[in-house]
């Protein structure tokens, strides 16, 4: 059993998941991903705290000092994992979306408890970070000659400066070619219709935006 | 032995009166008197967790499921934490915290939302679990 971050895994596991669930255009939607993966049931915490008879103060009262943007929990049940995600509809956008992404990670993963929550924690953001920003996708929009911008990323605001953050610390984390190929593939069409209409595009000179251009002319898969 | 009378012998363990536990879950000492003596028979389960809170229990020691009345430490669940190849045979918390924080209260949860909310279900060929 180990008990440090296995990186290249998470990174391949938020590859696969894209894959499997065919997702062919940005942004990545981490919501609709967990609500179709099986073992699991995903609440915000107005709808649980409805179901269970209490007002969502109560329910968020309990559990002051934890995460509020959002939990999972775990239990073996005849054999099976078993995740219930609770999560804050009240967040901004960004914040969500990379909440859910995480939470998303733990279970793709597989985690029930066995290992370090340190380490269990850092596969899950990681798989986040290669869920809502895939390098397939910037490198496909780099090979079709258009800017990258958050639109063709697809990131919001706040959300990108951080998955990039991400990428650079994992810079020798690799996920196998073919995967990468294919997810390239799965997105050319969406990164074609904007260089069809690049005329749409803000292109800004947030130096965030600039850096991942940079970023992937120095990477090799 | 009664949910009833667990309360009451929890209550008695901590040394504290029914007023303050009253005071803490914001009801009447009649209430706690009710619950602890059978008045009340069938306590909620939301108002057993908050009950379980007031007494540093579980809901599962006064439902009668588990003989130590004592909430696992924070510190031990660090250590447990830093254990490795224990499964998940709890509800524990994943999501960082304060290691694997075991949350009692989901197995009443869990078969409230359960029935409501059916799970996708596995295919074969599922292989989103590694």
């Amino acid at each position: 059993m180990t008990q440090t971050p296995d990186l290249k895994r998470a990174a391949t596991a938020a590859a696969e998941t894209l894959v499997k669930h065919h997702v062919t255009s940005a942004p990545v939607a981490p919501l609709r991903i967990l609500k179709a993966t099986p073992g699991v049931i995903v609440l915000s915490f107005t709808e649980m705290a409805e179901e269970i008879g209490i007002n969502r103060g109560e329910l968020l009262g309990r559990y002051n000092g934890m995460n509020k943007d959002a939990f999972t929990v775990v239990k073996e049940i005849d054999g099976n994992l078993r995740y219930i995600v609770l999560y804050n509809l009240l967040l901004p956008e960004f914040l969500l979306q990379r909440a859910i992404a995480r939470e998303l990670g733990h279970i793709v993963l597989g985690h029930d408890g066995s290992r370090p929550e340190e380490v269990r924690t850092m596969e899950a953001m990681f798989f986040a970070r290669h869920l809502l920003c895939p390098r397939p996708l910037i490198r496909a929009v780099q090979e079709a000659g258009i800017p990258i911008t958050i639109e063709t990323l697809g990131l919001i605001t706040g959300c990108y400066e951080r998955c990039l953050i991400g990428m650079q610390k994992s810079h020798g984390v690799h996920v196998a070619p073919e995967l990468n190929a294919m997810l390239r593939e799965q997105f050319a069409p969406y990164v074609q219709n904007f260089a069809d209409c690049r005329a749409i595009l803000t292109v800004n000179d947030d130096s965030a935006l600039v850096n991942f251009g940079s970023y992937m002319d120095n990477y090799e898969e | 032995m009664s949910v009833g009378a667990n309360i009451k012998k929890r209550r008695k363990q901590l040394g504290i009166n029914a007023e303050t536990l009253a005071h803490k879950l914001g009801v009447s000492p009649t209430t706690i008197y009710r619950y602890e003596n059978g008045g009340i028979e069938k306590v909620d389960s939301a108002k057993l967790v908050q009950i379980a809170d007031a007494l540093n229990t579980t809901p599962g020691f006064l439902m009668g499921w588990e003989e130590s009345e004592n909430e696992p430490s924070k510190q031990n669940n660090i250590e447990q934490a830093l254990s490795s190849g224990k499964k998940a045979d709890k509800w524990i918390m994943l999501t960082k915290w304060f290691g694997n924080m075991e949350m009692p209260e989901f197995d009443m949860w869990f078969n409230a939302i359960s029935a409501n909310h059916p799970e996708t279900e596995r295919n074969d060929d599922d292989d989103t679990n590694p």
